[in-house]
């Protein structure tokens, strides 16, 4: 018994030198940083994206019917713009995207070319199907877009597997961007932090794509994998040369969704646990990284830095991976996030 | 009967008695048989739930198929990967040994193939080490030795056992000696700055729990953290002494309810609360047991001959090596410099639970003879649960780097050395550096002794 009153009173003294039952921080509510994320973001970042895939489905169909120069102009640029927007919607693979394993589904880069070539000679292919995973979405349309694009104004059955893929494209964009809005308030609700909870999934996301750009989309082409033999073929967009406006774009995407755009998000929910690196706001630390990379690859071209001066991109790379131990160590343990599923011992 | 005294503080030990009797009085007094069923029972039910739920989450499949690697325990690098169908097999044995175990079925049987084919299971990778397996294989252990199909078992009522009222005392103090040491080492493993000054880790992981109903609205304030961990290293500390005595033991056992159904609820732990409120009802007393055994299955037919057993030495010289190994094991990481909680030495087995918040990034670099290298991508070899544990443990990157030097070989890189860089962030302080990144870490050989290129931890 005497240990249960000492116990008591060691909590009411605790509770009064320690300020008792003043809020953390009152003003930090998940559900509305979730809403926030959802509404002003997500829903937003997809409506850009299937717009500009309306603009190059009509576009690619006037190219079917009308192939001339002028009109595959019109449809490289439509292409790029789309696939900017894509990747700014990359990084929401959660719900109805990850149900679908979007990212895959629409951009799996490289394309393989041989594999392109032989759907569009055979005229049978299932752009779905496990054998096309890599030869079909963006990178391909990239490839006949823009290698040896004149191809397309005479070969009808290229312009066929352009369209076809365009239409296939839209589809998931349409699919995705509709399926969010009844998904939407399944998203803003689930506030735990547990693996399966909407910020848990956010969180890993983020990274995850954040990975990707880090690999995929920089240090494969730039030879990391192969010690140091690069591979500018491996760049996403290579053919159409706009790997770095790629990349911005998805940087820029990760980012949005890191800061909830201008509303309520991560850095705003890392400011109320009073979150610092080294000194400073992590949220400040985060974004600090994000905009030096930004402003490194603004206006860059990766595939030539990469085919003749690969050491120029040490420098953004190097703050690629310090951002990452930012966004996978420091975010998610000072969230307190749990990121897999199985039972553990808290460490 | 009148077995169902409190012999911890009452045994009629005299004066006259050499320490050796002394020893053995306590150890073979005879004394109900009761709540060692009621242990047996509830182990092995609750070992069967385990099972089935490991089972049907699929993490037969996600744990132990799928990957393409499995981390393995230091000493125990033999324990050899199964074929896929085999952990089915495994996790098989492992469900109907527990109901022989519960039912008392094939006891000895039984307890010997649960305890074989969980442990085997649990030393297949390292990422899944959890306190309470331990805990499991350790208590399965010791039931192997025990008489705990005596009364109100299968084995009894088809005559394969003699049926006996009594047991050694031994038989029940040893499952309590062992909750005793789960409990006040856990309580001893709190008393650090970070969770007695600073609340740490559940000033973290509290206030990220602000959703919860009720609950919710008190995790936002800034007492909590520190209320629930001092509450939380009391509790561990004193409740297993509470339990022991009988004036206190009904409000202790409600603590032990509140406590672990608390810590289910808010933390993903699995089956350790039930296990934990399972096991601790035998240290309520022998009428306690006979009487819901009674009320449930009826009165024990057989005869209450006292089945007298004899002092046996082999036992007794078993019983002291086990508490002095398990008294002592826990505390191997003093022998380390630095913070446990930083660098892991002498971390494992020594019921450290639910204590610090640690997360940590691993960049593995493969170097070949020229100086060129490939950046290793962790998800191309690991699972996310194996990337997330290997991050934070050291003994574990050095397997990884092995592996990676291993399978680069294979490739034809001719490697000249595996480096990582690693940044650990521990308890919400900011990322910092966690081992020497000139180091090659395929050449190092894991052992007892200090791993000198952990760097230390500042604060």
């Amino acid at each position: 018994m005497r240990g249960i009153q000492a116990l008591v009173a060691i909590c009411i003294f605790l509770s009064a030198c320690k300020g008792g039952t003043d809020p953390i921080d009152d003003t930090f509510d998940k559900a509305a940083m979730l809403k926030n994320i959802g509404n002003s973001v997500i829903q937003p970042t997809y409506a850009d994206w299937v717009k500009a895939m309306n603009q190059l489905d009509s576009d690619s169909k006037l190219l079917e019917s009308n192939p001339t120069i002028a009109q595959l102009v019109v449809v490289q640029s439509s292409f790029i713009k789309a696939y900017r927007e894509w990747n700014a919607c990359s990084v929401f693979e959660i719900g109805p995207a990850a149900d679908v394993s979007m990212r895959t589904r629409v951009n799996t880069f490289p394309t393989d070319t041989a594999q392109v070539e032989q759907n569009i000679a055979s005229g049978d292919y299932d752009l779905d199907g496990a054998k096309n995973a890599d030869a079909n979405g963006f990178a391909s349309l990239d490839y006949l877009l823009f290698n040896e694009s004149e191809s397309l104004l005479s070969d009808a059955n290229r312009r066929t597997y352009l369209l076809d893929n365009v239409v296939h494209i839209l589809k998931q964009g349409v699919d995705v961007s509709d399926e969010w809005l009844s998904y939407q308030s399944e998203f803003e609700v689930n506030t735990t932090s547990s693996a399966g909870g909407s910020i848990s999934n956010l969180v890993n996301e983020i990274n995850y794509e954040f990975e990707l750009f880090k690999n995929a989309r920089i240090g494969i082409p730039l030879g990391k994998k192969t010690l140091g033999v690069t591979q500018a073929h491996k760049l996403e967009g290579y053919y159409s040369n706009t790997s770095a406006a790629l990349a911005l774009e998805n940087l820029r995407g990760i980012q949005d969704a890191f800061n909830g755009g201008t509303g309520l998000g991560f850095d705003d929910y890392l400011n109320s646990l009073k979150a610092t690196k080294d000194g400073t706001d992590l949220s400040m630390a985060i974004n600090n990284l994000f905009d030096q990379i930004a402003s490194d690859l603004d206006g860059a071209n990766l595939k030539s830095s990469i085919e003749s001066n690969p050491s120029d991109l040490e420098t953004v790379y190097n703050r690629i991976e310090q951002l990452v131990v930012l966004l996978k160590v420091d975010m998610p343990s000072q969230l307190g996030v749990q990121i897999t599923y199985q039972d553990n011992d808290g460490d | 009967m009148t077995c169902h005294r409190n012999w911890e503080f009452k045994s009629p030990i005299k004066t006259t008695m050499g320490i050796k009797e002394r020893w053995n009085s306590i150890l073979f007094k005879p004394v109900s048989i009761a709540p060692l069923v009621t242990f047996r029972m509830l182990f092995g039910a609750i070992m069967f739930i385990s099972i089935v739920r490991f089972w049907s989450n699929g993490w037969i499949e996600s744990q132990f198929i799928e990957p393409l690697i499995h981390f393995k325990y230091f000493g125990f690098y033999w324990v050899a990967d199964l074929p896929d169908t085999a952990y089915y097999v495994m996790f098989g044995i492992m469900a109907i040994s527990s109901l022989g175990i519960a039912f008392g079925a094939l006891y000895r049987i039984s307890a010997v193939l649960f305890f074989l084919s969980f442990t085997y299971i649990e030393l297949i990778d390292v990422t899944y080490y959890l306190n309470h397996y331990y805990f499991v294989s350790l208590v399965s252990l010791i039931m192997v030795f025990l008489p705990a199909n005596a009364s109100r078992s299968v084995d009894q009522r088809f005559g394969a056992i003699k049926s006996r009222s009594t047991v050694s005392a031994w038989t029940i103090d040893i499952l309590k000696f062992q909750l005793v040491l789960v409990y006040v080492f856990a309580g001893i493993a709190k008393l650090n700055t970070d969770w007695l000054i600073h609340a740490l880790p559940l000033a973290i992981w509290l206030p990220a729990q602000d959703q919860l109903p009720i609950l919710g609205t008190i995790f936002k304030w800034e007492a909590t953290p520190y209320v629930f961990s001092w509450a939380g290293a009391l509790y561990d500390l004193f409740v297993p002494f509470f339990l022991l005595v009988a004036r206190t033991r009904a409000l202790a056992y409600a603590a032990v309810i509140a406590f672990h159904l608390m810590t289910w609820w808010l933390f993903q732990i699995g089956m350790f609360p039930f296990i934990m409120i399972g096991a601790t009802l035998v240290f309520f007393s022998a009428a306690f047991h006979e009487n819901w055994q009674q009320r449930l299955f009826g009165a024990q037919a057989q005869s209450f001959g006292n089945t007298h057993v004899p002092a046996n030495q082999l036992v007794s010289l078993s019983i002291a090596l086990l508490v002095v190994f398990q008294l002592a094991f826990p505390f191997r990481h003093l022998a380390y410099d630095g913070n446990p909680f930083w660098h892991e030495q002498g971390y494992r087995f020594g019921w450290r639970v639910m204590l610090m918040e640690k997360a940590g990034y691993a960049q593995f670099s493969v170097e070949n003879e020229k100086g060129n290298r490939i950046e290793v991508q962790n998800s191309d070899f690991l699972t996310h649960a194996q990337e997330k544990m290997m991050s934070t443990q050291p003994d574990l990157m050095i397997q990884y780097a092995q592996f990676l030097k291993a399978h680069y070989e294979k490739a034809g890189v001719v490697t000249s050395g595996v480096y990582a860089n690693v940044h650990v962030t521990f308890n919400g302080r900011g990322s910092r550096p966690y081992v020497d990144s000139s180091v090659n870490l395929a050449d190092q050989v894991d052992s007892w002794r200090p791993k000198t290129w952990i760097l230390p931890f500042e604060s």
